[in-house]
Order: structure tokens, then C-alpha cells, then sequence
């Protein structure tokens, strides 16, 4: 099994946990959104707890950084922009797989019509790198801003992401004579109240008419190639690492101990 | 069949060297060339793109419409001895007319570039920007010699 954790850090300092978290979870790849500190910080801090971790020997995106368990040459990246990053992930005798990652901009920042026009730029840029790797298992990973159940997730012009595995693997659905491929998106079921996690990522009460309070914008994606690889209970939103509790009494992330948004944990069986 | 008339008009073959498409692909070429080929630029069209109500403004076309006319040019580094990776610089859009066409800053806003004079002088300012130049020195480093 491959051990794969993303966390959005919020630009917190945070390499304590960081460490805690690789160590209780034998981490395989670590992706992280908004980490400011250097790569070099982070790496000490990983190695501290558990020795083998390594990093890119160079990046240009800016808005996402990868430590791996593995040699990072099996992690190669095929293309990248400032906000997201895809690599093939050619670990010896194992699957060959696709391993996209984006941070997408914030609803601050942009309206429903520029998160769409992110997401179907990544769609795009996700379908080209199938089209050179030769085959369609990819995993998307990341915050996408936005929640499973908006349009530049659902729609089939945007991500094309749906709630149940029996629709995605249809592969494929036609709309206005264009053919569109699925994704799984798994974390539909991690909503509201439940007995094993919270009710989303990321918590955030505005004071508009209509406010969610818990949004999963932190979400990972299986292409239905990929779905038979993908164990959903081991898909899982952490509340606590260690000793270190990430929500406070009211359930919300805590932020004197941590970032606003949970970390987000799932395993590979390839 | 071999006699039927033909109701088109004359069409011109030649592209039109003005057009935002062509003039990104001849920056391509010439960082294709001026690399000895170690970075190839590469120009990859996207139809059908549903931009931002404020980049459709920009444009000049209703957000409330259908918009089925808008084309998204991605201008992309490649570099060959990384198994073609390509590095996503920076995408221009524009409907049928080619112009005007619009771009997104750092700061996240829509810029409209009226005319071939102000698209050719905003390439310039991007393409020798400092933070181009820091992406081509990493990329040079890993297409190696």
C-alpha cells in the first residue's frame, strides 16, 4: 500500500506536526498546499522523525511542494504551472500511475465562472498528460477551492467528478456530441455528521444568506482505472496526529495548533 | 459530382501573421531555435473554454449568453531530455475575431490587449520578465547540453 497525505498548511509553521503526522502514518508521498517554510526546514523536520525523505532537486510551482519516501526520480513531473503539477509515479514492479496535484484559487479571488475556467483548464491539461502517458490512471489531489457538489467539480466541462463508483465507471459520458471522462470523487461521503470524522476540511460561517460552514475543498479524485487501486475506508480526514488534537470542543480546526484546514489521508494498493 | 458548382468564397491558405495564435507559435519557434531545441515552446489551443464573467467583459461579449466562440491559447516550455515536460507559462483568450484578446495577471485580474501593437508589447514585457527568466534558468539546467 502507498501512503498518500495532503494537507493545505495555511502558510503555519508547522513542521512538528508534519513529522508526527509521516511518522503514525509511514507516509509514502506528502503533499503539501501554502507551505512556506524551505524545503530544506521541512525535510529536517521529516527526517528527524523518520529517516528517507526526499524532495525534488527543482520546482516551479510555487503553491505546492512534494517529499517522497521513495527516490524522487520515481516521481517524475510531466507537466506543471503555477497552481498545479502532474508527475508519473514509476515505482519499480508496481502500477504505473499518474499523480496530479492543484491548489486552485480561492473564492476570494475569483468567481463560479474563473474557478470553472481553472477546473477545465486542468481537465484539460490532466487529459493531455493520459493522452502522452498512454493510459487514464490518474489520482487528482488537492484544494480545489471549491466543493464536490459545485459545477466546476460536477460538471462534465470542468472536473467531471461524481459521487458513486457505479456512474464513474462508465468511463465516459457524451454531452453536445464531446466525449467526457469521469472521475470518482469519494468524498461525498465524508459530509455532515458521522461517527468516524469530521463534516468537512475546511470550516468557514459567513455572514451571507447561504454559508455551509463545512466545506470539503480539500478533495482526491480517482479515474475509474484507478478505482479498483483505491480502498475508500482508507480515505480518511484527520482530527488528531499523535498526542496533538487538530479540532478544538467546537469541532472546528484549532488554529492555535494547527492549520484551518485538516489533513487529508488515502491509500494506493498498487 | 466532378462538375458541381462551388458556392465558396475564395479562401485565402495563408495564415494571418497578425493573428494571436501565430504570433505566440513564432515565439515558440524562436525559443525553439535559440535554444539549439534543449527547450521547444509549444502553442496548444483549448475550444470551448467557460472563462470568468470578468474576462468575458473584457472581451467585450455578455456573461449571460452562450459562450461557444472562445478560444484559450496555452503557451507551454517543453523540455525534451525530461520526457517532453512542459511547464505551462501563461494562456491568452479571444472569440472569432482574434481581437482583443485577454489575460490573467499575477494579481488575478483580467487584462484586454486591444490590438496586435498591444499584444506584441505585453509578449515582450512576459517573455523577458524576471520571472520568466528564473523558469528558463531552472529549465536550461535540466535540459543539459
Amino acid at each position: 500500500m502507498l501512503n498518500i497525505a495532503f494537507w493545505n498548511l495555511g502558510r503555519r509553521p508547522v513542521q512538528d506536526l508534519l513529522a508526527a503526522l509521516v511518522k503514525q502514518h509511514a507516509i509514502d508521498v506528502l503533499i503539501l498546499a501554502e507551505s512556506t517554510a524551505p524545503p530544506s526546514t521541512v525535510l529536517g523536520a521529516l527526517n528527524r522523525e523518520r529517516p528517507g525523505y526526499k524532495t525534488r532537486p527543482w520546482n516551479i510551482c510555487t503553491k505546492l511542494s512534494v517529499f517522497t519516501f521513495f527516490h524522487s526520480a520515481f516521481l517524475k513531473p510531466t507537466a506543471e504551472d503555477d497552481r498545479f503539477l502532474i508527475c508519473r509515479l514509476l515505482l519499480p514492479a508496481r502500477l504505473e500511475i499518474l499523480l496530479a496535484m492543484a491548489h486552485l484559487s480561492s473564492k476570494a479571488y475569483s468567481d463560479e465562472h474563473g474557478q470553472l475556467a481553472e477546473c477545465q483548464l486542468l481537465s484539460w491539461q490532466v487529459s493531455d498528460a493520459e493522452r502522452r502517458a498512454g493510459h487514464n490512471r490518474t489520482i487528482l489531489v488537492g484544494d480545489l477551492n471549491v466543493n464536490p457538489f459545485e459545477v466546476p467539480v460536477v460538471g462534465a466541462h470542468g472536473l467531471h467528478a461524481v459521487m458513486t463508483k457505479q456512474v464513474a465507471r462508465r468511463n465516459t459520458r457524451r454531452v453536445q456530441d464531446r466525449e467526457y471522462r469521469f472521475f470518482y470523487n469519494p468524498m461525498w461521503k465524508h459530509f455532515g455528521e458521522r461517527v468516524d470524522g469530521p463534516p468537512g476540511t475546511y470550516y468557514y460561517g459567513s455572514s451571507g444568506y447561504v454559508t455551509y460552514f463545512w466545506n470539503i475543498f480539500d478533495q482526491v479524485l480517482v479515474r475509474p482505472d484507478l478505482i479498483p487501486y483505491f480502498p475508500d475506508q482508507e480515505l480518511r480526514i484527520l482530527t488528531s496526529i499523535g498526542d496533538f488534537k487538530l479540532v478544538g470542543a467546537n469541532g472546528q480546526p484549532d488554529r492555535d495548533v494547527g492549520p484551518d484546514h485538516l489533513p487529508m489521508l488515502f491509500k494506493l494498493d498498487i | 459530382m466532378g462538375n458541381a458548382e462551388d458556392f465558396w468564397p475564395p479562401i485565402d491558405d495563408a495564415e494571418d501573421p497578425n493573428s494571436p495564435v501565430v504570433l505566440l507559435r513564432k515565439q515558440a519557434e524562436a525559443l525553439s531555435t535559440k535554444t539549439g531545441y534543449r527547450l521547444r515552446g509549444r502553442v496548444s489551443t483549448a475550444a470551448r473554454i467557460r472563462l470568468s464573467n470578468e474576462a468575458l467583459e473584457a472581451l467585450g461579449m455578455n456573461p449571460y449568453e452562450p459562450q461557444d466562440d472562445v478560444f484559450t491559447h496555452l503557451f507551454s516550455i517543453e523540455v525534451p531530455a525530461l520526457e517532453d515536460y512542459r511547464y505551462t507559462l501563461f494562456s491568452i483568450s479571444h472569440g472569432l475575431e482574434g481581437y482583443p484578446v485577454v489575460y490573467e495577471n499575477e494579481g488575478g485580474q483580467w487584462r484586454r490587449l486591444a490590438n496586435r501593437e498591444e499584444l506584441t508589447r505585453w509578449l515582450k514585457e512576459t517573455l523577458s520578465s524576471d520571472k520568466t527568466k528564473r523558469i528558463l534558468k531552472t529549465l536550461r539546467e535540466q535540459a543539459g547540453s
